[in-house]
């Protein structure tokens, strides 16, 4: 492996259907943290119950009947099911914590977020509801691959730069979603709701003095930004055919608001380009931390003592201080404007 | 303390035992206090005397250890409910009695005329649901108009597209001003909204609550510009330690002993 290849890896991941998942996750995030001013940590929760609610619904249900007309609409109804659950459980967060402060908000949803990701983990878990424990819950958007009329193993692409068939089949559903969702959220910012909702995040008093329901607001943010995360969640799932709980741990929150300041939280947009920021970098770095060991560049094998298992967590380190540095230099994102950067979606 | 009170021929607003404490301190402690519809009332008091925890008690921002109040009891008809001390904030606004702040609070990742739209209260494309569908602009279109005229009204205009995070000081108080007026109040509580105001400005204000009220507007601010408050009101509650001690005319309350003794400290 050379420079040329580890880059061509890191495009393909950052225009790939993760991508795509993290930058619709982003979205949903931005709405109730760019926009509403909503410190919610616990967004893995939300893409944890899309992805969970789909794949448990399936199993539970159709998974091994072999007639793909009833699989596929069972897989449909598992989706809206998985939607439908994030939204729950939005709600239900949302009546005890929003009338708490800022810090207390944070605290609760990384907490609540990690309590369900450790059910569904335990042997509690795997025995009454079907989690499959530790090892999750596999191969249960099969009949969505089988309706594509793309072959699944062919190539697609140049020279290097390809995907499969099933790669590009989820790719056509979520290129779409994503750009209905930018601009459903789009809409809705731009509109007297959204301005209210902006008002809120400016002073929440002001809103109220004026007469703005301000808790029934941020309760709206909170349920539609967990909507967009259980989509991305699900997405996600579907591109590995594959949920485990340890997907949805409390890093990948993290990751979610890297891209979302990444990209800058004034635009709706910005997790776009935060999402293709954040994957090439994280796939290159790997690449080359890799290739710096096996080849000893700056003698990081032999000096440094590095082998391939810690060059893996130094990518994470280096996302870490890039974060750092944007929250320090150029707090507005890579898109945002400096100086009253704008608020319109 | 002796009982001052002054029962009013019409009131808007009735206050009833209104007491909050801060740990030993009583911020507010008023036994009964009425205010007289369509009139300029003015709270004056010393530093510390309650008036801004008083305004809080009445909008909703503090809730009081006891007491309530009751706007619009005689509203004769009119399409207001009658509210007793314990409801919502929005719901209080939303009944017609709208606040200002003392220290001032405008949104300023938003614009002077984002900040005045967002006061209006007939704007249905507010609810969720509704706003996805661009038949709101109609009353946008409405309310900017309004609101345009009220911005000129107090200077205001051209920067209308600023953000209010731009504007001075004396601004910022301006567009709080026109903003509280942008929601159609019955009853507004302007919390020292001559402070850091320069005096062509402040006789200019001065006019625009007389206006007002003459429109029916009840108007009760809070003010230590002492000139400005016989000025302009038609009634002058003295606070002090929290308690109402003393309510007249302008032209009697500021020769009243306890008011100078407590405040004027002629
Ligand atoms: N949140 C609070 N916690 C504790 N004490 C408070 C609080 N709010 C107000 N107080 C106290 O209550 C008293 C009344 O305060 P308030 O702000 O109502 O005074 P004021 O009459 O508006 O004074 P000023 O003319 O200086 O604005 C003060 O002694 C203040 O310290
Ligand atoms: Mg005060």
């Amino acid at each position: 492996m050379g420079v040329g290849e580890v880059t061509i890896n890191a495009l393909q991941a950052c225009v790939g259907v993760g991508a795509i998942a993290y930058a619709i996750s982003g979205v949903g995030l931005n709405l109730q943290f760019g926009f509403t001013g909503l410190l919610n940590l616990g967004h893995a929760g939300s893409m944890m119950m899309g992805a969970y609610g789909t794949a448990i619904f399936v199993e539970v249900t159709g998974f091994s009947d072999s007639n793909l007309w009833v699989r596929l609409p069972i897989l449909g109804a598992g989706v809206l099911i998985g939607i439908l659950a994030a939204d729950i459980m939005g709600f239900i967060l949302g009546l005890f914590t929003l009338k708490l402060r800022h810090e207390y908000l944070a605290i609760i949803t990384i907490a609540f977020a990690e309590i369900l990701r450790r059910v569904i983990r335990s042997k509690w878990g795997k025995e009454n509801l079907e989690t499959g424990g530790a090892n999750g819950i596999q191969n249960f958007a099969e009949a969505f691959y089988n309706i594509s009329p793309i072959p699944p193993n062919g190539h697609y692409g140049i020279g290097d730069f390809t995907f499969t068939g099933r790669q590009v089949w989820l790719f056509l559903w979520a290129l779409p979603t994503l750009i209905l969702i930018i601009l459903l959220i789009r809409t809705l910012l731009n509109s007297p709701w959204g301005r209210v909702i902006k008002a809120i995040r400016e002073d929440e008093e002001v809103a109220r003095s004026l007469g703005k329901n301000v808790f029934l607001y941020k309760l709206q943010s909170l349920c539609i930004g967990g909507t967009i995360g259980a989509i991305a969640g699900i997405l996600f799932a579907f591109e590995r055919q594959n949920v485990t709980p340890d997907d949805f741990e409390p890093e990948l929150t993290f990751y979610v608001y890297t891209i979302v300041i990444l990209g800058g939280t004034s635009k709706i947009w910005g997790s776009v380009v935060g999402s293709i920021v954040f994957w090439f970098s994280l796939i290159w770095l790997e690449g080359i931390v890799k290739l710096a060991i096996n080849e000893n560049w700056l003698w990081v094998a032999s000096v440094l003592k590095l082998n391939n298992a810690q060059g893996g967590v130094i990518r994470f380190i280096l996302v870490g201080l890039t974060l750092i540095l944007l929250l320090a230099f150029r707090p507005e994102g890579i898109l945002g404007k400096k100086e009253g950067a704008t608020a319109n979606g | 303390m002796d009982d001052v009170f002054v029962k009013k021929s019409d009131p808007i607003l009735e206050a009833e035992g209104l007491k909050k404490q801060y740990g030993e301190l009583v911020a507010v402690n008023v036994n009964h206090l009425e205010i007289q519809r369509g009139q300029v009332t003015a709270i004056i008091g010393p530093n510390g005397a309650g008036k801004t925890t008083f305004f809080n008690l009445l909008t909703g921002f503090t809730r009081p250890n006891q007491g309530s109040w009751v706007l619009n009891k005689k509203s004769g008809g009119q399409n207001i409910p009658t509210l007793i001390g314990g409801l919502p904030t929005y719901q209080i606004a939303r009944a017609g009695m709208v606040r200002t702040f003392q220290v001032t609070k405008t949104l300023d990742r938003m614009t002077v005329m984002e900040n005045m739209l967002l006061s209006s209260q007939k704007q249905m494309g507010e609810k969720m649901l509704r706003s996805v569908w661009p038949n709101w602009k109609t009353q946008q279109y409405l309310d900017t108009q309004k609101a345009e005229e009220l911005l000129a009204r107090y200077g205001l205009k051209e920067m209308k597209n600023n953000y209010t995070s731009t504007l001075s000081g004396g601004q910022r108080k301006l567009l709080e001003i026109s903003r509280a007026l942008m929601a159609d109040p019955e009853l507004l509580l302007l919390d020292e909204p001559l402070a850091g105001v320069n005096p062509a400005l402040i006789e200019k204000i001065l006019g625009y609550m007389r206006d007002l009220a003459n429109q029916g507007v009840t108007i009760v601010f809070v003010e230590h510009n002492m000139d400005a408050v016989v000025d302009v009101s038609d009634w002058v509650v003295c606070l002090a330690e929290g308690s109402v001690i003393a309510e007249a005319e302008p032209k009697n309350l500021i020769n009243n002993q306890a008011v100078i003794d407590a405040y004027l400290g002629r």
